[in-house]
């Protein structure tokens, strides 16, 4: 039988991908809520029942979230291991 | 361990068809004997009924009518019999065989689940007699503890023709009722003729009901109630989700379209309503044109299907060709496995404390 040495490390890697994919999906909750919500928002100011409401209300159509490049991109974690 | 199954199936197959032939020679006899001695007991218990109103001794025969029906009672139905015995005895066996970590109930329901799923409120139980769970399935699946069972509701309607024949019947007897009442003055006498509805028990729904720990942790609660049947329900107005919910739309046409959905807090709703669950969900709309209520509670998935299938069937003019009968019964077992599978609640993305 071999020796397989015991890294501890194993258990942590684990739990910390399950941490980012955890964030990940609270993130991605996080703007499917926020994007539905405009789109009620958006829908409200201009149907018939509420737009004379809405317009002295002064409320504006609202932009869906969209992340950047930039922000699509994998969290760096590399400084958890320096 | 194929083996072992193997074995156990045709010892299995052997004895129960020899219970079975057994059983469906007495079916026969039952048809031949039972049935039409409950049929003429019947004829007999109105003659004597109508016969007491003009002689009331004649009533004295009906005690010997109670006594030949108690005994009757008594017999069993060869294809009740039949029915008990493989889900008492035969299913048991092979579930330990096939999955340990299941545990079947022939009958029974869990009624805190039921009642905690939110999905069968008071306007839903209006005119319920009672509930009947069939095949419940308890257990764990890759460390997932699942609960299945099949559910019947029945309630009691008005059956119009039969509430039509009894008022033309009344009619009838209504001057055999009028001399009753003319030679029987003393209070108290029961009245032979009564007016009212023919109620008939009848089933309303049918369907799988499952509830299984959900793979994320999350606190509030959501449910998904099939648009067609929303119009039953007072919307939930009754104890089970309190008025702190809010209707919400879901980011999937299938699901917006068929669905009202409800929840505590929306955005764990998004959170446990994953673009990969909702597709798991769609799928099983469309694949079975089913449309199953679903709900999140306290980090429980509860779900009701409702279809016809009808898990462990029992036929007793069905012969038993060997471990080969079993084929269903094993497709059944694994069945649960796949839903849960394919709702991927044995993929945890976060160990639950």
């Amino acid at each position: 039988m071999k020796n397989y040495l015991d890294l501890k490390s194993f258990e942590n890697m684990i739990q910390l991908q399950r941490t980012l994919r955890v964030m990940e999906e609270q993130i991605n909750s996080a703007i499917r809520a926020y994007n539905s919500n405009v789109l009620v928002l958006n829908d409200k100011i201009v149907s018939i029942s509420t737009i004379v409401l809405a317009a002295y209300l002064e409320y504006q159509p609202a932009i869906c979230f969209e992340a950047r490049e930039s922000e699509n991109s994998d969290p760096n974690v590399s400084f958890l291991f320096r | 361990m194929e083996h072992q199954l193997f074995q156990l199936l045709e010892t299995t197959a052997t004895q129960l068809e020899k219970k079975r032939i057994r059983l469906k020679r007495f079916y026969g006899l039952y048809n031949l004997t039972i049935l039409p001695l409950n049929f003429l007991l019947q004829i007999a218990t109105v003659v004597v009924v109508v016969g007491g109103i003009f002689f009331p001794p004649f009533w004295l025969w009906l005690i010997l009518l109670f006594v030949v029906y108690i005994g009757l009672s008594f017999v069993p139905h060869p294809k009740e019999s039949y029915h008990d015995y493989v889900k008492e005895d035969v299913l048991p066996q092979i579930f330990k065989e096939v999955h340990p970590n299941y545990e079947y109930h022939p009958f029974g329901i869990n009624n805190e689940a039921l009642s905690n799923s939110g999905f069968f409120n008071k306007s839903f139980f209006r005119n319920n007699v009672f509930i009947h769970g069939e095949d419940r399935v308890t257990g764990t699946l890759d460390n997932v503890t699942v609960d299945f069972t099949e559910v019947e509701f029945y309630r009691k309607d008005i059956n119009w023709l039969k509430s039509f024949g009894g008022f033309i019947l009344a009619i009838l007897l209504f001057p055999i009722a009028i001399l009753h009442g003319l030679f029987n003055q003393e209070d108290g006498v029961q009245p032979i003729v009564e007016f009212g509805f023919v109620r008939d028990t009848i089933k309303y729904y049918r369907g799988l009901f499952l509830y299984a720990n959900f793979n994320k942790s999350f606190e509030g609660d959501l449910i998904l109630i099939p648009k067609k049947l929303e119009s039953n329900w007072d919307k939930f107005s009754d104890a089970v989700f309190g008025s702190s919910y809010s209707k919400m739309e879901i980011d999937n046409h299938t699901v917006s379209s068929n669905y009202s959905v409800y929840t505590t807090n929306a955005q764990m709703a998004y959170y446990v309503l994953s673009p990969s669950l909702i597709n798991s969900i769609v799928q099983i709309i469309e694949t079975e044109k089913v449309h199953p209520m679903i709900s999140f509670r306290s980090g429980k998935m509860y779900m009701t299907i409702p279809w016809d299938r009808d898990y462990f069937s029992v036929d007793i003019n069905e012969p038993v060709n060997g471990a080969a009968y079993f084929t269903n019964y094993i497709e059944d077992i694994k069945s649960f496995e796949k839903i849960i599978k394919h709702l991927k609640l044995d993929v945890k993305i976060w160990s639950k404390s």
